[in-house]
């Protein structure tokens, strides 16, 4: 029994360890000693025996802290046992137990230090020795003592990447308190959690604890802000975290940066005391999509890790994606790896898109980084409220012009509650107020229609052709159509179909829609025509204008023959 | 749905296409004349007699900034692709009205402003004009009549010489809802009280005296401070703003520090364009770009 118990605790002890008895002291790592002596009853019996103890250890991760463990020879009385952490210099900082324990050959004694000292506070980073004490009823005293390593482990910086090139986007902001200015999320560090003026260290706020992991932003206008102390908002540059974008399917790819200090129990700030000597280091990572992985194997502070995660969607949509951060330690040399306890969980909003954003030509301006986070996230909303699986163009455009008509289902006005501009809604008789100048006003309308909440045509159809081409529809452009003598029509936010749409005549002067095919299907989100089969009476049967074969649209829109040529597609703001 | 069958059936399309290739809508900035062969416009030409219209002297520009209307305050000004506008709400800070300015080097691309405000109406019915309503709007003046009841000017379109004013009242069915006709009229009076400019004469605009980065290389995530001296005519400091954008991933922004210096912060490498715009109290602009390489931090 006692030589498959030592063999057991052999076979899985992987710190550095010390043990001592009367006084004599074995040093050793892995594989604990032999019990000297003889049977139980001799006087030099090692009854106290080593097991898997951690040998690296950062109590300032989520349930980050050192296990203890041991294993105590059966025996007919308990054992008296002290189990103490200790400092460099000797001095105890923390006791873990202090009590009676039996002897066991199947049990294995743990007991867990959370990383802080008897005074409450979190010890700071640097060797410790946690010492295991048992007396046996005869007075005998055995010792081990496990080498630990405390350190401070964290990043401040995750970059989001692609493994192929064109994969992956900046998200686009068109607002700063209140005013129109366009924010591009960075490049660098979409993720962001470091010291501002006035902190000490990178990883911890000033009283020592660890800085916490910063929230998505979720706001889909403005980006994060703080307020200048001489007054004004200036964009947060310290703590963010911002959506990110990659093509559906990509795999994406997470760089971190590790921070370099933290701050000690006495309020200054230290070095977070890694590598370790004789020993490889290295983060992992775990989320709903598997692990993220990485080739480093070592790291240091300041220094960078770059980890492949599990693919994204393969659809357009929108997922949050939980990942806990863990780090893992093995001697230098050696091939397993043991983990560090404790994790340190953040959290990403990915949106997909299914191709590249497309804009018009020469276009400059932050407002053309990538897509628009609000834009991204009307299509997020719309695809979950019509249920469509978002896994082509097709659906993409399905659920952008079905969305911004909206009024249906729990969509219960159009997009920005926008109404068409005819006289029953008290309209303005159809005039353009936010796309007629080759530069569409696309934030203008996003915010709760700031310039006016009637539209006509030409801003419907400048603002989705923008919508869908930076959501990765190709070839998108304006399609411009002559006069015509409408049939009944459904104005978007209107209450019904209508014969009369200016009050005493029923035509349009012109009408403008989109197309990517030059005209082959259209979509228009400005109205519905009426699908019951007697399109020039009412009532009418709604029929989303999504890509309709093109002779389709334009019987059941008008009478006659319309006149038709494509137009670019616009700039935007 | 099979959407290459339709191809053959559409020939229509494709020859009208083909027509009016490239003459779709072009960039309407304050100072820069639309396509004039656009059809939308050529239509409203033709159908508002445009040819006919007055042309009136030429002024400096108008300071939005300056107008004040009883009862209604007004908001800051804002400078877009379209040129300047600004809001003005009651009270309780409702938006009730909005004045959009387009300040151009000459009466023909005024017009040709208004023209496309005109020819972007859906509507078949020809709109009025200001002073067939007896309202007093500058040279020329279109009404846009809304409302449920159609009586109510939901906007009103006017050219003042170079200047071309569109005034919208955001909802005229509201209650508490302004009549925007003493505004435009307050409005015109005061575009047309203006010096006209002696013929030949520029457009005064804000001139960039400085616009440079104290280096031409900067790291994403870190910053660099920008020299900005713009001046308006007048020789006053003039507002800024800044267009961050160019031909590669470079990326940034443009924030003042706490000393109250502009600073250009990368955050994404690569080559960058910075364009400075000079935002002159009269409506008009000036631009300045310098170029700077963001390098991978």
């Amino acid at each position: 029994m006692l030589l498959r118990h030592a063999l057991l605790v052999a076979c899985v002890v992987t710190g550095a360890w010390s043990s001592s008895s009367g006084g004599s002291t074995a040093l050793g790592q892995g594989v604990p000693p032999a019990p000297p002596g003889g049977g139980p009853g001799t006087g030099s019996l090692q009854f106290l025996l080593a097991a898997p103890t951690t040998r690296i250890c950062d109590p300032k991760l989520e349930n980050g802290g050192a296990q203890v463990q041991y294993s105590l020879l059966p025996s007919a009385n308990l054992y008296t046992v002290r189990v103490t952490v200790k400092d460099g210099n000797g001095l105890t900082v923390a006791t873990l137990f202090s009590g009676k324990r039996p002897g066991s050959a199947t049990q294995v004694h743990r007991h867990f230090w959370d990383g802080t000292t008897t005074a409450g506070s979190f010890a700071n980073p640097g060797g410790y020795t946690v010492q295991v004490e048992a007396t046996d009823y005869r007075g005998q005293r055995r010792v081990l003592d496990y080498d630990l390593d405390l350190v401070r482990l964290g990043f401040t910086t995750i970059t989001a990447e692609a493994t192929v090139p064109n994969n992956e986007w900046q998200t686009v902001y068109f607002r700063k308190n209140g005013s129109y200015t366009f924010y591009a999320t960075p490049a660098t560090g979409e993720w962001l959690s470091r010291a501002e003026t006035g902190d000490l260290s990178n990883l911890d706020r000033n009283d020592g604890t660890p800085r916490p992991a910063p929230a998505i932003h979720t706001t889909t206008d403005e980006p994060a802000l703080e307020f200048a102390s001489g007054g004004g908002a200036i964009y947060e540059n310290d703590w963010h975290n911002y959506p990110l974008c990659y093509r559906a399917g990509a795999v994406p790819q997470f760089t971190v940066k590790f921070g370099s200090n933290c701050v000690r129990n006495d309020g200054t700030v230290g070095a977070c005391k890694f590598p370790v000597a004789g020993y490889d280091l290295r983060i992992v990572g775990v989320d709903g999509q598997g692990a993220w992985t990485t080739t480093a194997t070592t790291i240091a502070p300041n220094g960078t890790a770059t980890l492949i995660g599990g693919a994204v969607s393969s659809n357009a949509t929108r997922v949050d994606r939980t990942i806990a951060w863990s780090y893992e330690y093995r001697p230098t040399g050696a091939t397993t790896w043991t983990e560090v306890p404790g994790r340190f969980v953040t959290q990403h909003r990915i949106y997909t898109i299914l191709d590249q954003p497309y804009w018009a030509t020469g276009g400059t301006g932050t407002q053309y980084s990538g897509p628009w986070v609000e834009v991204l996230d009307y299509l997020h909303t719309w695809q979950r409220e019509f249920n469509l699986t978002m896994d082509s163009n097709d659906k993409v455009t399905e659920a952008l012009i079905k969305g911004y008509f909206g009024q249906q289902g729990s969509l219960l006005t159009a997009i920005e509650d926008v109404h068409y501009d005819c006289p029953s809604e008290g309209g303005d008789g159809g005039a353009t107020h936010y796309g007629g100048t080759g530069t569409v006003h696309l934030s203008k309308l996003l915010n709760s229609h700031d310039l006016g909440q009637f539209v006509n045509c030409t801003d419907c159809a400048t603002t989705t052709s923008v919508m869908l081409s930076m959501l990765g529809v190709p070839n998108m452009k304006l399609f411009h159509l002559g006069s015509m003598t409408l049939r009944a029509i459904w104005g978007i936010g209107c209450d019904d179909y209508t014969l009369d749409v200016w009050g005493g005549s029923h035509g349009f002067s012109y009408h403008h829609i989109i197309t990517d095919d030059a005209g082959l299907t259209v979509s228009d989100a400005c109205l519905c025509v009426d699908e019951d089969g007697t399109p020039d009476k009412l009532p009418g049967t709604p029929g989303y204008n999504v890509l309709r074969d093109w002779s389709n649209y334009e019987a059941l829109l008008a009478k006659g023959t319309i006149s038709t040529y494509t137009e670019k597609l616009p700039k935007v703001d | 749905m099979d959407r290459s069958k339709l191809f053959g059936s559409l020939g229509r399309v494709f020859a009208l296409a083909a027509l009016f290739a490239g003459l779709g809508a072009s960039v309407l900035h304050a100072q820069s004349a639309p396509t004039p062969s656009d059809p939308t416009i050529e239509a409203a030409r033709v159908r508002y007699l445009a040819a006919e219209w007055p042309s009136g002297e030429r002024r400096p520009g108008f300071a939005l900034e300056d107008l004040t209307f009883a009862g209604l305050v007004g908001a800051k000004v804002e400078y877009d692709a379209s040129g300047v506008s600004r809001k003005f709400s009651d009270s309780a800070g409702v938006a009730r009205v909005l004045v959009e300015l387009a300040v151009a080097d000459e009466v023909a691309t005024a017009h040709a402003t208004l023209l496309r405000h005109l020819g972007f109406v859906q509507s078949t019915k020809l709109l009025p004009t200001a002073a067939s309503r007896g309202i007093r709007a500058g040279d020329l003046g279109y009404i846009g009549y809304g409302g449920r009841d159609g009586s109510k000017i939901s906007w009103l379109a006017f050219v003042v010489g170079n200047l071309e004013f569109r005034v919208v009242d955001l909802d005229p069915d509201a209650v508490g809802a302004v009549d925007v006709r003493p505004i435009v009229e307050s409005i015109a009076a005061r575009a047309l009280a203006l010096p006209a400019l002696p013929a030949g004469a520029p457009l005064p605009r804000p001139t960039i005296e400085r616009f440079s980065a104290e280096l031409q290389n900067v790291t994403a995530g870190e910053s660099l401070a920008l020299e900005v001296d713009a001046r308006e005519p007048s020789g006053a400091a003039a507002a800024v703003d800044f267009v961050v954008g160019g031909w590669q991933q470079g990326q940034g922004y443009v924030e003042r520090d706490e000393a109250g210096r502009w600073r250009f912060h990368a955050t994404g490498a690569g080559k960058v364009e910075i364009t400075l715009k000079a935002l002159g109290r009269n409506g008009t602009t000036s631009t300045r770009t310098l170029t700077l390489e963001i390098a991978k931090s």
